[in-house]
């Protein structure tokens, strides 16, 4: 029996639910160009039933990109996503040590563009009051923030935030949408840094799929604060789906997780960009 | 009332059932793959017991044989996550034997531990072999505080390749970036066994949760022995069974789960991800595991003979 046969995806795989993915790069995948990169995401998105994705950052890890190089990602990003605009959505990247820049990139792709969220990794924590006008022209142009949160009992790259950080962005800006990507790494720390913040979404992606973590996502959040998002390439849409699919919560939750909380966040502005969902 | 006699007669059973390929593996086991009914899944990577640093869902060992079973898992090869920590290594594997006897009749194949590190460990090794019929030992380096190239580890492969046990590696339990920092513990370090492997012709080796941090090119050379296996935790990235797969072509990858530590669906939707032909996937469900206890179990006949 051969993976792709009906048989052994039909034992193993729920068909049920539909599958939207929060967290997605062209970083490390095969391709010369982001088109071709982003069609390999998505035929491998596929063979889990993940029928949308979104994506963020150029075919190239940059911590600390200057604005060029935030230029250059931001553009391959849309090219790719323009190939494939009912699929991918993608998410600006960008550095708040280049505060002009950055706004400037979000009214680009974002307001006068086709992405939809804003992604913001590792150049500085966001707790820095640097990121209150990302912050506000996100929440402006109707969209959400994905934010890369971890502890690592190894240590924190100088400008890697925690959700500890996230909470104190998030506490300032109450009515912007937040999205806690790996929901700090070391969730059950992570997760109890934003439990009383209905803006922060907690997201399941990037780390090991140790049993427990959507449950407690899903116990100490409520179950319409909890996103699914792999992270692949570098990780295997198998193994984070499986924190879903395997948790023991009823069908309904895992809808929510799936599919609809994330759809909820980005229909309004998917609606202004002409994708339908 | 099950005695220890009738539960190693239903080990036996048991064994037979996951390596049952030894004798028909041509025929029913092949064809029975295809046509369904006869689907077999061999999980070389379970534990019974806690987690020490959190509960985990279906942590209970009769829970665990439930959800194992309705995913389809034949047999399941069993660690005991006490063995982590505890000094009193003959309670630890005494009590997986009487766990895996209570709730796991002919399907959970114990695995007991040896810490070479401890006195008298030898007697360990004899008890687990000899007394509770072991075909396996799990060996936990990293948190047993030694390295492979230890002298007695040495010893302990010797014992292991003379009385046809398979020895299983576990390279780490957990991410070092989410451990408890009072208790960090350091992926095990591979490259003695390269060593052990020349000096002992019978010793058989599985690399339990190796991909994150064991290289793919000593990871070949390790493979191309023919006596290195390897489960598929921590194997990481899409795709990555068929990419592993196409690099290193006669890996000997086994199906392995780490349930209840990580989800099972996590290990068992790799195989949707990647698209891998029927002897690929039957080899990886199976037939690797069959052929690394299958080699204990003949040598143990011949030993018996």
């Amino acid at each position: 029996m051969a993976t792709d046969s009906p048989d052994l995806k039909q034992r193993l795989l729920p068909t049920q639910f539909e599958i939207w993915d929060a967290h997605t790069h062209l970083g490390g995948l095969p391709g010369k160009t982001p088109e071709e990169r982003l069609e390999r995401l998505l035929e491998g998105a596929s063979r889990l039933n993940i029928t949308r994705v979104c994506v963020f950052m150029g075919m190239r890890w940059q911590y600390d990109p200057t604005p060029e190089e935030m230029q250059e990602a931001n553009q391959e990003v849309r090219r790719a996503v323009e190939r494939f605009p009912q699929q991918a959505f993608g998410f600006v990247y960008l550095n708040p040590n280049y505060l002009d820049a950055s706004l400037d990139e979000l009214r680009r792709h974002v307001k006068d563009g086709p992405m939809v969220g804003v992604k913001l990794w590792v150049a500085r924590r966001c707790c820095d009051s640097a990121l209150d006008p990302i912050a506000a022209l996100a929440h402006d142009c109707g969209v959400v923030v994905l934010q890369h949160t971890w502890i690592k009992t190894t240590g924190n790259l100088p400008g890697e935030s925690t959700p500890q950080d996230l909470a104190c962005l998030a506490r300032r800006h109450p009515d912007t949408a937040f999205i806690a990507a790996h929901s700090g790494g070391n969730w059950e720390i992570g997760l109890q840094a934003f439990r009383d913040l209905p803006n922060v979404y907690a997201e399941l992606s990037g780390s090991d799929p140790t049993a427990g973590f959507t449950e407690m996502a899903v116990r100490l959040l409520g179950a319409h604060r909890v996103i699914f998002g792999s992270d692949a390439p570098g990780r295997s849409f198998a193994t984070q789906l499986g924190k879903v699919l395997g948790a023991s919560l009823d069908d309904d939750t895992k809808r929510l997780i799936l599919r609809s909380n994330l759809k909820n966040l980005l229909e309004p502005i998917l609606k202004t960009k002409g994708v339908q969902v | 009332m099950v005695t220890r006699r009738r539960f190693l007669g239903s080990i036996s059973a048991g064994y037979i059932l996951a390596t049952q390929g030894l004798e028909s593996l041509a025929t029913s086991t092949v064809s029975g793959w295809r046509a369904g009914p006869s689907y077999q899944l061999i999980d070389t990577h379970v534990y019974l017991f806690h987690w020490p640093f959190r509960r985990v869902p279906n942590d209970e060992p009769a829970q665990l044989v439930d959800r194992l079973k309705r995913h389809g898992v034949t047999a399941a090869w069993a660690g005991s996550l006490e063995a982590l920590l505890h000094k009193d290594v003959a309670s630890v594997n005494g009590r997986l034997w009487d766990e895996c006897r209570k709730v796991g009749h002919g399907f959970l194949v114990p695995c007991g531990t040896v810490n070479p590190t401890l006195p008298d460990w030898t007697e360990e090794f004899r008890r687990c072999v000899d007394d509770l019929q072991m075909p396996i030992l799990r060996l936990y380096p990293g948190y047993h505080g030694y390295g492979l190239d230890l002298p007695e580890v040495g010893r302990l492969f010797s014992l292991a390749a003379e009385r046809c046990i398979g020895i299983q590696i576990v390279i780490e339990m957990e991410d070092i970036r989410t451990q408890n920092p009072l208790l960090a513990v350091k992926p095990v370090d591979i490259s003695p066994l390269s060593h052990w492997l020349n000096q002992f012709s019978g010793l058989r080796v599985m690399l339990l949760n190796c991909h994150r941090t064991v290289p793919s090119q000593p990871l070949e050379k390790l493979i191309a022995t023919g006596r290195v296996y390897a489960d598929l935790g921590m194997l990481e990235g899409m795709a990555s069974l068929e990419r592993l797969v196409t690099a290193i072509p006669n890996v000997r990858i086994c199906f392995g789960s780490f349930s209840p530590v990580f989800y099972f669906e996590s290990a068992a939707f790799k195989l949707l991800e990647s698209q891998l032909d029927d002897r690929i996937t039957e080899s990886i469900c199976f037939q690797h595991a069959q052929e690394f206890l299958g080699v204990a179990r003949l040598g143990r006949t011949e030993e018996s003979q």
